[in-house]
């Protein structure tokens, strides 16, 4: 009995001890999924803002194509960080399961009209507010300067038949017998190749006014946009061959070598550009919109935001510490040193930034870009549609049925798609 | 009775720890499949604050979309499964199958041959044993990194150094053919060691009884070796199909399935089921339908193999 009651004893102590020392500190875990050149600048505005308020950040990563999965088993636990830094296209999902914090009364209608209305959207669900926008982004057409030249193409081109013919040009005038020079990088996945489906009038999914949804994967557009993908492949334009397990790396390690003259790629992206040796000199590199296709003009907006989780000790201290991540001073500071297209209307009105040619570039680009859908299964539809446009480029499936097969799959995904609260 | 309840006092637990760990997950997850659970309905802990599930059988809930009725609509998952096209199930079956059939012959030749060459008296044979068992010492998922890097079209060693070409991923053939190669690297240590085992376990006096009654090399090996080994080939084999059958690693981080799913295996695609998508009740029928096909194939290959009267490792 004695024994048993030291035992109780001691435990208590314990809790309380620990329980004291939690007390004292505010703690708080964020999970970034920035690449590593972006997390070397980002780190030390991590720290900065930590300092300032007082607090203590485990700064944690979570590589971007684990990070949702990844974040849904933690949330599902209890144990998932205090803030993320959530993809747009995750937003909604989050919410639905009610992982995120509904952060819709502390955010000031001021602090609301501070932002760019579209990435601000992308951060609402069921008219809720769910996290404030990072950066946002699109691919845009980088391309090499000194190539495009050197191929005898003086203007950058506007449609994608003028891209192809260019890229075209630049393989023929370039290429050696052992050493191949493509004209544009090959898509590295389905994301990019979206620009070029809306060009040609495909779409993904729209949300009709009866909350019935219609896809539009299928249509004629997309098949023809595909035929503009596999016959510049064909042609030996685009390049190198699709690798399915590496394009990603191989498209850009191609334009940073410089055997790729132009590339569909993101702002995200633009620190490793600058990093590989075609771009010692950085004013190699321009930033153009990815051009009109015979319908139509658009590029995937993307972007982050950071997002709280629900289950928080410290929903105030966390939005402070959102707040000092995304102040002007530091999405300045993004966008100069990693080309990070800001979110914030003050930041635009920084003067370096107004002439930095590479962020005008992709802010054009951001003119003609295409918002996609918010929904839960936003994030999840990317999936079949990957499997399905690999299929078709390595020449395994016919364009039309790929895309069938892409919007049967959807049918399904969207049997579960919740109804947004407030609606 | 006393001496009883100490032995009892004394497996407890070990008993305790196969209850939870084992038996638990097991019926939970067979229960799993059965119902309609998905990223919605199960269970949630936020902030202290607990969620319980609400996922139920299939059969009490009414579907308009399909005319089952209980309790034929228990099985709804394992239905969708096998006839909605959508979840894949017989095209990843199939290469599941491929797969598994792949692997395990090059695995038992490849570790008979090794283990045969390393049962003589060579020099150096300590340094050639370690140099064989080094794959299988390596974590799976670091060598599997490195025969993805192997195989970039692009800018790996293998296309590199032979001035080949080929785009291991781009094609389901070579795809197959390369995560094959990569698996096999692993698996072979294994089955080399298994059978060195077996090998050395052999009377010496047999072979030298046959010496005496003149038996050439291979008279030896068919009269003497291969019926000797057989107990742990069969184990070998037998535990071989289980592990490729689920092997895991190689599939999800050399070949991620791809090209677009045709190395897609039924253990990682019921993993892709259940954590990308989220689709408990589906993956959890999907790993019932893993176990059983296991199970049948263990117990038809143990009735058929193992003749009465004849020793065997199992």
């Amino acid at each position: 009995m004695k024994r048993l009651v030291l035992l109780g004893l001691t435990v208590v102590m314990i809790l309380v001890v620990s329980g004291l020392s939690v007390a004292q500190d505010v703690v708080i875990t964020y999970w970034d999924t920035m690449n590593d050149q972006e997390r070397e600048v980002f780190g030390v505005i991590v720290e900065e803002c930590a300092t300032e308020l007082g607090i203590t950040v485990n700064y944690e990563y979570v590589p971007f194509d684990q990070a949702q999965a990844t974040y849904r088993t933690a949330a599902q636990g209890d144990n998932a960080p205090d803030v993320l830094r959530t993809e747009v296209a995750w937003g909604p999902e989050f919410a639905a399961l009610g992982y995120t914090l509904d952060i819709t009364d502390m955010v000031t209608e001021e602090e609301r009209a501070s932002y760019l209305v579209a990435p601000f959207n992308y951060n609402t669900w069921g008219g809720r507010v769910w996290g404030l926008p990072q950066v946002t982004d699109a691919p845009a057409l980088v391309y090499n300067k000194a190539m495009l030249a050197a191929a005898g193409i003086e203007t950058v081109p506007t449609t994608l038949e003028e891209l192809r013919a260019a890229a075209l040009a630049v393989s023929e005038a370039l290429s050696t017998e052992d050493a191949p020079v493509y004209g544009l990088a090959t898509l590295w996945a389905e994301y990019p190749f979206q620009a070029v489906m809306w060009g040609y009038g495909g779409s993904l999914i729209t949300v009709n006014e009866d909350g019935t949804f219609s896809i539009g994967v299928n249509s004629e557009g997309t098949v023809e946009a595909l035929a503009w993908v596999t016959g510049m492949l064909e042609e030996g334009s685009m390049g190198p061959a699709y690798d399915p397990t590496n394009q990603y790396g191989n498209s850009m390690t191609a334009f940073k070598e410089g055997t790729a003259a132009m590339h569909f790629i993101g702002p995200w992206a633009t620190a490793d550009i600058l990093s590989g040796p075609a771009f010692e000199d950085p004013t190699n590199l321009g930033v153009a919109p990815i051009p009109a296709g015979p319908v139509g003009q658009g590029s995937p907006v993307g972007g982050h935001g950071y997002t709280i989780y629900a289950g928080t000790d410290y929903p105030e201290e966390s939005l402070a510490f959102v707040r000092c991540l995304n102040s002007v001073d530091n999405q300045v500071k993004l966008a100069l040193e990693l080309n990070l297209v800001p979110t914030l209307l003050e930041a635009y009105e920084n003067e370096e930034l107004a002439s930095n040619e590479i962020l005008q570039g992709f802010l054009a680009q951001m003119q003609v870009a295409t918002n996609r859908p918010v929904l839960v299964a936003g994030g999840s539809i990317y999936t079949e549609f990957g499997a399905q446009y690999q299929a078709v480029i390595l020449g395994q499936k016919d364009a039309q049925e790929a895309m069938d097969a892409v919007a049967a799959a959807w049918e399904l995904l969207l049997e579960s798609e919740p109804p947004a609260p407030g609606e | 009775m006393v001496k009883r309840r100490i032995a009892y006092f004394f497996i407890a637990p070990a008993v305790i720890a196969t209850l939870l760990l084992v038996f638990y997950p097991l019926v939970n997850g067979i229960y799993l499949s059965f119902t309609n659970a998905d990223k919605f309905n199960s269970a949630k802990l936020i902030g202290g604050k607990f969620t319980p599930s609400s996922y139920e059988l299939q059969c009490n809930i009414d579907s308009n979309k399909d005319e089952l009725v209980p309790p034929i609509s228990c099985l709804r998952n394992y239905i969708n499964i096998f006839e909605d096209e959508r979840y894949y199930f017989w095209q990843v079956f199939g290469q599941t199958l491929i797969w598994t059939a792949a692997n395990i012959v090059p695995h038992i030749l490849l570790g008979l041959g090794l283990a045969l060459l390393l049962n003589r008296n060579i020099r150096y044979r300590a340094v050639y044993r370690v140099a064989l068992i080094l794959p299988w010492a390596v974590p799976s998922y670091i060598s599997a990194f490195v025969w993805k890097f192997l195989y970039n079209s692009e800018y790996g060693f293998i296309n590199n150094f032979f001035g080949t070409d080929i785009n291991w991923f781009a094609d389901p053939t070579t795809a197959m053919i390369a995560v094959v190669i990569a698996n096999t690297w692993l698996a072979v240590p294994f089955n080399m060691v298994t059978m060195l085992g077996g090998l050395q376990s052999i009377p010496g006096d047999l072979y030298e009884a046959a010496e005496v009654d003149g038996a050439n090399w291979r008279q030896k090996f068919t009269g003497i070796t291969l019926p000797m080994l057989r107990p742990v080939m069969m184990t070998a084999v037998l535990l071989g199909v289980i592990w490729t059958f689920n092997s895991f690693n190689v599939i999800f981080l050399v070949s991620e399935g791809d090209p677009s799913r045709q190395t897609e295996i039924l253990a990682t695609w019921a993993w892709r089921l259940g954590r990308d998508q989220e689709q408990y009740g589906i993956s959890a029928a999907y790993s019932a339908i893993i176990l059983a096909l296991l199970l049948f194939f263990s117990f038809v290959y143990i009735r058929v193999l193992s003749r009465p009267g004849q020793e065997s490792a199992l």
